[in-house]
């Protein structure tokens, strides 16, 4: 079919680098022009009201939603934007204001809205600044959100399309972008839309490629054909000819060597006096694995393995399903170290459907709590993971450890599946390194016994700063009690980095904190040597570390360790940051 | 944001104070970008605490300092003079802390070099 058709080169305006090969694919926007205007009687009008709320609460479940993804996958940027759209779900505009509306106007609650957002576009159009323009879209984005919540109707998203498509649409707005994963969409092209809106940044910060200023009503016609971006040049080829396409295959092939050979020369990272540091990332897919390489990480420090079946019932996948996928995993990982935790399913991370609520999940039946009551789930995943034990360096980390009992218990189950598979007459690692997740403070009292029974330690500041202050990290209104700084935590990770020295095995810490320029040069002072977060931080990570002398730190963590707040122990960092930063600029 | 926070004077001082007041001053727009989104989202966030009523104004334009959407309006770009208006309870402590903002750039300043 495209070989009828003639190659066509459409110019436009380059927004986010990167060349990329795909089907077009058509993306409407919420057409607000369907939407009905009718009178309400005055007695309909509190349930007119009561609608616009729950349309409100379900457009920011939408948020919070996106917003999980995005921390998971590690786009800060794209997570801050999705914020601010949050906290725009509680503009005064948007709730009362609307609310009053509804009552002085008495027509139904989505034609109200809608004026009321047509008013406040045409308030916005007289601003002349580009760049204050273009936050209209933020607007527009949060404002069809909720539309289309009040107002239903089919429409193609970005779920119902294939993988490898590039999507155009009249102008890209900030949640779509940011919902893209970078399997699915190759590229995006717009009518509209500039280097400076959120999209862009949510586009470049993913590296996906995105060109604007193209006739969109030309494109229609080709959509599902085959077409090259080119977000460099800012051109977008249609119906590429086989020379084409071998060329832009050529220049995706350059990339990503060049990327990759800059990457082995960063892999090793120090301080400025010498010190070697291991990086780690966090992952949860087999897709991340790329990341791995990408970012110059020495290995995996945190597979999540739960994510691999994430909205899945656990038990229906059966111990082949699963060797074929840790199968990939392992052949993908070429060799480097992969830490894989057991299923860390419960708490926050629910999705086990099948089980009975709990009236406090993070205090729950979850991590390896949950494994030793589910032995076959656990006894399952032991078995695929041991059976690929030879296809690479795997070690076995365990979730919410907080005695000693459930993880003798955990390691006899081990033992026991690694002779029941030999028996069976299957060949698998003689040493097979078993670790404990440091996540709960009792385990953190108590970690010289725990390094005992084990290999190596992972310290999880996530849920290890929610245990010990106390504080759910996502509670909305708790943000300031949620702290990394509390000097307690100072204090447990000071300790445990204490305890591994004495107990001769290696320590890493998994978390956000890993990644935080701010608290680098503490970590270093406190002993860690080993950070595992996401892989897209680990330059900033490298880039802090370079900069920094060990014997500082540790003067730096003397004195901090003296100071009573987190407010103190912050403006102290923050001091010591700002100072670095102007020393190199 | 952490090198204002220590700046606050605690809340007891403030509860010394009049218990209620008006406070009005003229602030420089410094960072970069001006009043956009997340400048905006930075106020409206600080101000969730404060018990006063607090207006914005620029070029003969007041806006509610607490909805995100009204600041965007005013569209106030770097070096820009804002009008700050804060009646309440608290005036003295949230008009402290607005200043605080607008000097730390919301967060902003040292966001470039790294």
């Amino acid at each position: 079919m495209t070989e009828a058709l003639e190659e066509t080169l459409l110019k436009g305006v380059p927004i986010s680098e990167g060349v990329s090969i795909g089907k077009l694919f058509f993306l409407e926007d919420f057409p607000d022009d369907i939407i009905p205007e009718f009178p309400i009687q005055s007695s309909d009008v509190e349930n007119e009201i009561a609608r616009y709320r729950r349309a409100v609460l379900s457009s920011r479940e939408d948020l919070h939603t996106l917003q999980r993804f995005l921390a998971k996958e590690g786009s800060n940027e794209a997570a801050s934007i999705i914020d601010t759209h949050i906290q725009m779900l509680e503009d005064p505009f948007m709730t009362t204001f609307v609310e009053k509306k509804i009552r002085q106007m008495m027509k139904n609650t989505e034609s109200v809205f809608r004026s009321v957002m047509t008013d406040y576009e045409k308030e916005f159009s007289k601003i002349k600044d580009s760049f204050f323009r273009q936050r209209l879209l933020d607007v527009k984005d949060l404002s069809s959100r909720i539309l289309r919540h009040l107002y239903p109707r089919q429409q193609v998203t970005l779920s119902d399309l294939p993988d490898g498509v590039i999507i155009f649409t009249k102008e890209l707005v900030p949640s779509l972008t940011a919902e893209a994963s970078t399997t699915q969409v190759n590229g995006f092209i717009t009518e509209m839309g500039g280097a400076t809106s959120h999209a862009a940044l949510i586009a470049r910060s993913k590296g996906i490629p995105y060109v604007s200023n193209i006739d969109i009503k030309a494109l229609c016609e080709c959509e599902e054909c085959d077409a090259v971006i080119d977000g460099d040049q800012g051109v977008i080829i249609l119906n590429p000819s086989s020379e084409t396409l071998d060329l832009y295959r050529d220049k995706q092939q350059q990339v990503k060597k060049t990327t990759q050979n800059a990457e082995q020369k960063e892999c090793r990272t120090e301080t400025l006096d010498g010190c070697e540091l291991t990086l780690l990332a966090n992952i949860e897919s087999i897709a991340d694995l790329d990341l791995v390489d990408h970012y110059g990480a020495h290995g995996v420090g945190l597979f999540r393995s739960e994510f691999l079946f994430f909205g899945k019932e656990l038990l229906s996948f059966s111990e082949e399903e699963q060797y074929a996928l840790y199968l990939k995993v392992m052949e993908n990982s070429k060799g480097k170290p992969l830490t894989f935790r057991t299923f860390d399913v419960g708490g926050d991370k629910g999705n086990i459907s099948r089980y009975e609520p709990e009236p406090n999940p993070a205090l729950g039946c979850r991590g390896i709590r949950f494994l030793l009551r589910n032995r076959y789930i656990f006894v399952m995943q032991l078995r695929a993971l041991m059976r690929v034990s030879l296809e690479g360096d795997l070690r076995i980390l365990l979730p919410l450890i907080s005695d000693v009992t459930e993880l003798i218990e955990a390691k006899e189950l081990i033992q026991e599946v690694a002779i029941d598979l030999r028996k069976e007459g299957y060949e698998i690692a003689d040493e097979i390194p078993v670790g404990s997740m440091i996540e709960v403070p009792s385990a953190v009292i108590i970690c010289d016994l725990i390094a005992r029974e084990c290999d190596f330690l992972s310290i999880g500041t996530n849920d290890l700063i929610q245990y010990t202050l106390a504080t759910d990290r996502t509670h909305q209104d708790l943000h300031s009690f949620y702290k990394s700084s509390h000097p307690s935590i100072i204090r447990m990770i000071r300790h445990i980095g204490q305890e591994g020295i004495k107990a001769d095995i290696p320590i890493s810490l998994c978390g956000e904190m890993a990644a935080d320029p701010l608290m680098i040069p503490l970590l270093l002072g406190l002993g860690v040597r080993s950070f595992s977060c996401a892989p897209r931080f680990l330059p900033t990570v490298r880039e802090m570390a370079k900069r920094l002398t060990l014997a500082e730190c540790q003067d730096q963590v003397d004195h901090i360790l003296k100071l009573e707040t987190c407010i103190e122990v912050e403006q102290y960092l923050l001091e010591r940051y700002e100072k670095l930063i102007s020393e190199i600029s | 944001m952490l090198n204002f926070l220590k700046q606050l004077p605690s809340v007891k001082e403030e509860e010394k104070q009049k218990l209620s007041e008006k406070l009005e001053k003229v602030v420089k727009i410094k960072n970069k970008m001006g009043l956009h989104v997340r400048p905006a989202s930075y106020i409206a966030k600080l101000l969730q605490d404060s018990q006063s009523k607090v207006t914005l104004t620029y070029k003969g334009e007041s806006v509610n300092a607490r909805s995100i959407m009204s600041i965007m309006i005013l569209a106030a770009p770097k070096n820009s003079q804002v009008h700050i208006s804060v009646e309440g309870s608290d005036a003295g402590v949230t008009m402290k802390r607005l200043i605080g903002a607008f000097e730390n750039q919301f967060g902003e300043k040292g966001l470039e070099t790294v």
